[in-house]
């Protein structure tokens, strides 16, 4: 039986955000700076054919929301500029019209006039601080702090020290749905459309930019979501001209993004480039960490990205028991667009960090790569803090690990002449903030209203097996509805791998609060689902104390032509533990897209730009995103679930596709073109691209 | 994303194309549009009138007669692709074609737009370069037939002039043992060519090679006939 939503979606029959038309809406077009930095000098208007002009002059200097993070300076990203643009792609005016068909027209008659100024396009461009691009802050570096833990004096007992420096380029989230809103302003209310992750954090960003009651703004989503990835949680300034528009119109406006825009639109991903060195004894044991993260955060700060290096820094020990780590966190402005989240935000590059390093101790003292690692995983069934004062809850690591070594040495004796690689990971699961879930029963029907947001996810079928079970009440009277701000009083959404986990642990409280409420009113659940009319109506508004993290090793094959400097995965193994999974199929599906997204990443994906900034990603092809044909290998998983402490027990999955592929290909790539070419190289980039192998390959032979 | 304003007419014979060609030099053949319509929606061309091909009776042949191959101006990738035949006498054909973008490519885009179009690493030009196939241009003044390898001059641009069309593509056969093959060298499945090269061979009845011939595309301006290719 397929799964209801996904046979709705296949057969078309499902409803995306372009699909919502509104009686008299119009439609919002955004004029973008085709300069990676300039100064605006004149925005001259089009006449009177377009219905609205946007500019910051009209608007005034509205800034968008992002989240403060402790010893940051903060810079936000305005709506529309007044003075500077400092991205390729920024939001610089926008126009309103009638038809779809005419607003490029129009806007095309838009003229304005800029400056250029010189960009800063990488991280080591921005560091040297030559050009300042905010010079109210007087340097690009937002952030600069040194997370230290442990006895770091036990560095100078090391009988070994390995470093190893990677370049990650960003990555566009290319969900096959860009983004889109609606915006309705009527009878004093802000009634937003937005195809988005959170309902929850579209209105508090709306709130917070245009000074407006919370409460007088409604949140909705469209019954799907066609992908997300990260980049379709915050509110982004086309819905903040969106509403201005609808406010100044009294109609509904409707923008929806493009796929040239969508690439050179915040929010990107990766862009980190990290420098670890890894301190250990003659006997494979690994003293510590110490190093530096910075991340790209491109031109301002926005929704979360002032506080990734951090993130980052602080995942890089790993799942391995260590005395001490200090690590710098750095994150620095670029003229390219705000970083934000994106699949794994964190969580592949630090597995990556910390994967290399592992390999490469083995490397350097001669031992195998899982042995190195099994002498210093976290032990099964232990509650460890990291150095950093990361708590990773008790859970599976030793066994993991080992569940994937047998496959390791299976396939190095199956496939000779390959490179293949072992690696192990603790997913974060972003519990914190928890979930909202309402139960209303009464009508023939026990509906739950759950605050995630499936963006293609099973979250209806999955939540009404669970549901089921905890409630011991039958399927078919369970009816799973994801909800937004107007019918539910807390949410928050569906990012971070953490729907699954806290979802299901919000449900599990909230049985037990109905059953209690039920009793007292003495009716049996099966009596009040059968009663006329909603007889209880209960929200559980779940707030975990804590994030868990979930074990994951994977295990990649790489084929590499040395000819050609291309390479392919040619066979795949992850295991997981999620814990409890709800619909197995689903864990697999999630595990099967990210494993593809974290090949990519090495292979072929990358938002490149040249050094004045222009984008050479204009199109999907050249960004490199792979397609069906390009899955040439298979992907088998393995469960090995174990509770986590949360109500229900689950542990999350949605990251760890990618989070292990990445690393497991990037080690699998090394090992094959050292074994095809005999050249030992050490890859210090994403993506490897033939081009990049040429220049390493020839400086080292 | 979307397209400027621009006319659209049907024509019903490539006669009646010429003649909306010749009168506007601004106006454009739409054949599978799958460079056409890419190009029309990120607004690089702003053509006054797209002229619909797509009706013409009697265009979408694969012609297969004892001297040569005619390959009319509406066959799509995907008909080479599938023609049991042209996999006898000349393999390199349908294997350029399997290699060309995607399925819903392969359906719409043709040979005669894909060399019309002459994109710098185009699959079709490099097969038949070496198959020494030539372009039926048909146009005011009449017909002509060019050599593929004359027919595109640089990127993007090609021999046609005001008012002409492809007709057909013409592919001489030849008698003996003859060998094709097109390979290619791409990143991911269904992008453009990082190379393309196909290869002619006729054998002699000993096996030794009578007469090669290579077409090669994506390594330069345009496709080009290595004239004489080196031994390594
Ligand atoms: C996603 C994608 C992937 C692709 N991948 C590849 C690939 O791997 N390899 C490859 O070679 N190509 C690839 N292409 C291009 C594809 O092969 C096109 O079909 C082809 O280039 C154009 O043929 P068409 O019939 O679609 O022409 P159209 O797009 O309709 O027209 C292209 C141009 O040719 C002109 N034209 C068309 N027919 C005639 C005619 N009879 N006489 C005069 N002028 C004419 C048009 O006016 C226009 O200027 C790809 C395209 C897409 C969209």
């Amino acid at each position: 039986m397929p799964i209801k939503e996904h046979l709705d979606i296949v057969l078309g029959n499902s409803v995306y955000l372009d699909d919502i038309k509104l009686e008299n809406m119009v439609h919002l077009y955004v004029i973008r700076s085709p300069y990676a930095r300039a100064r605006i000098l004149r925005i001259e208007e089009p006449g009177n054919k377009a219905l609205l002009l946007l500019t910051a002059k009209s608007i005034g200097n509205l800034l968008m929301p992002a989240v403060a993070t402790p010893n940051a300076r903060i810079v936000r990203m305005p709506v529309l500029p007044s003075n500077t643009v400092n991205f390729v792609g920024q939001p610089v005016a926008a126009v309103v019209t009638e038809s779809r068909y005419s607003l490029e027209d129009i806007s095309d008659e838009v003229s304005i006039e800029y400056e250029p100024l010189r960009p800063v396009i990488t991280i080591d461009d921005a560091l040297k601080n030559e050009e300042v691009i905010h010079p109210e802050i007087g340097t690009n570096i937002s952030l600069d702090v040194t997370l230290e833990g442990g006895d770091t004096s036990v560095f100078k007992d090391a009988n070994v020290v390995i470093e190893r420096e990677i370049e990650q380029a960003r990555l566009v989230a290319n969900p096959m749905e860009p983004k889109g809103c609606i915006a309705y302003y009527n009878d004093d209310k802000l009634l937003v459309y937005a195809s988005t992750q959170s309902t929850f954090r579209v209105r508090a960003d709306l709130a917070e930019v245009l000074g407006f009651p919370i409460d007088k703004i409604v949140v909705k989503a469209p019954k799907n979501v066609g992908g997300a990835f990260g980049n379709k949680t915050p509110a982004y300034p086309e819905y903040v001209l969106a509403a201005i528009a609808s406010m100044k119109l009294r109609r509904p406006v409707k923008w929806v993004e493009t796929r040239t825009e969508h690439l050179n639109n915040a929010t990107q991903g990766r862009g980190v480039k990290s420098r670890m060195r890894l301190y250990a004894k003659r006997d494979g044991t690994v003293l510590g960490i110490e190093g530096e993260v910075i991340v790209n955060l491109g031109a301002y700060n926005f929704t979360i990205n002032a506080s990734s290096p951090i993130f980052i820094a602080n995942l890089s020990t790993g799942p391995y028991r260590m005395m001490a780590a200090k690590v710098r966190a750095v994150g620095v402005f670029t003229n390219l667009p705000p970083s934000g989240p994106y699949r794994g935000a964190g969580r592949p590059e630090a597995a990556l960090i910390h994967e290399t390093l592992m390999d490469d101790l083995a490397d350097e003292l001669g031992m195998d790569p899982v042995e190195v690692r099994r002498r210093n995983i976290i032990k099964d069934g232990e509650t460890y803090r990291t150095p950093l004062g990361l708590v990773i809850d008790p859970a599976n690591y030793q066994s993991v690990l080992e569940d994937a070594a047998k496959r390791y040495y299976e396939f190095r004796s199956k496939y000779l002449g390959k490179g293949i690689s072992v690696v192990v990971f603790a997913l974060y699961v972003s519990t914190p903030g928890g979930e909202g879930v309402k139960a209303v029963i009464g009508n023939g029907k026990l509906r739950l209203i759950i605050g995630s947001r499936p963006q293609g996810h099973a979250h209806e079928s999955a939540f009404r097996k669970y549901a089921s079970e905890v409630f011991g009440t039958p399927e078919e009277l369970i009816e799973v509805v994801p909800g937004d701000t107007e019918t539910l009083n807390y949410g928050v959404g569906t990012f971070g791998s953490r729907s699954a986990t806290v979802v299901a642990a919000a449900i599990t409280e909230l049985a037990e609060r109905v059953a209690s409420r039920l009793s007292s009113m003495g009716l049996s659940l099966i009596d009040a689902v059968r009663s006329k009319g909603v007889v209880v109506e209960e929200e559980v508004d779940y707030k975990p104390s804590m994030a868990i993290l979930a074990p994951g090793a994977h295990v990649a094959v790489v084929d590499f032509d040395p000819e050609t400097l291309m390479a392919n995965v040619i066979d795949y193994y992850a295991v997981y533990n999620v814990g409890k999974p709800l619909l197995e199929e689903e864990v697999e599906a999630q595990l099967h897209g990210g494993v593809l997204q974290g090949i990519a990443q090495v292979l072929w994906e990358g938002a490149i730009y040249s050094d004045d900034g222009t984008p050479l990603h204009t199109t999907l092809a050249d960004y490199g995103l792979p397609s069906p044909p390009d899955v040439v290998y298979k992907v088998l998983t393995n469960g090995l679930n174990t509770p986590s402490i949360l109500p229900g027990g689950l542990r999350g999955v949605g990251e760890a596709g990618t989070t292990g592929a990445l690393a497991s290909t990037f080690l699998a790539l090394e090992k094959a073109i050292r074994v095809k070419t005999g050249v030992k190289v050490r890859l210090s980039r994403t993506p490897v691209t033939p081009s990049y192998l040429f220049q390493l390959i020839k400086n080292d032979k | 994303m979307y397209p400027p304003k621009f006319g659209y007419v049907r024509v019903t014979s490539l006669e009646e194309a010429v003649k909306v060609l010749e009168s506007d030099e601004n106006a454009k053949i739409l054949a599978g549009g799958q460079s056409l319509m890419p190009m029309l929606k990120l607004r690089l061309i702003r053509p006054s009138y797209l002229v619909d091909i797509n009706r013409v009776p009697n265009l979408s042949y694969i012609s297969i007669e004892s001297d040569r191959i005619r390959i009319g101006a509406l066959v799509r990738h995907h008909q080479v692709e599938v023609n049991r035949d042209l996999w006898k006498i000349y393999p390199a054909l349908p294997e350029t074609a399997v290699q060309i973008g995607d399925p819903q490519v392969r359906n719409l885009g043709t040979m005669a737009g894909s060399l019309a179009h002459a994109d710098p690493a185009a699959d079709w030009p490099a097969t038949l370069i070496a198959l020494r196939a030539s372009v039926k241009i048909l146009g005011p003044p009449g017909v002509r037939e060019v050599p593929v390898e004359d027919f595109i001059t640089g990127p993007f641009t090609t021999v046609l002039g005001r008012g002409e069309v492809i007709s057909e593509i013409v592919i001489p056969r030849f008698s003996g043992n003859v060998k094709s093959s097109y390979v290619k060298l791409e990143r991911k499945a269904g992008d453009f060519a990082v190379v393309g090269v196909a290869v002619m061979l006729r054998l002699s009845q000993d096996g030794s090679v009578e007469d090669a011939s290579i077409g090669v595309t994506a390594a330069g301006p345009k496709p080009f006939r290595p004239v004489r290719p080196r031994r390594h």
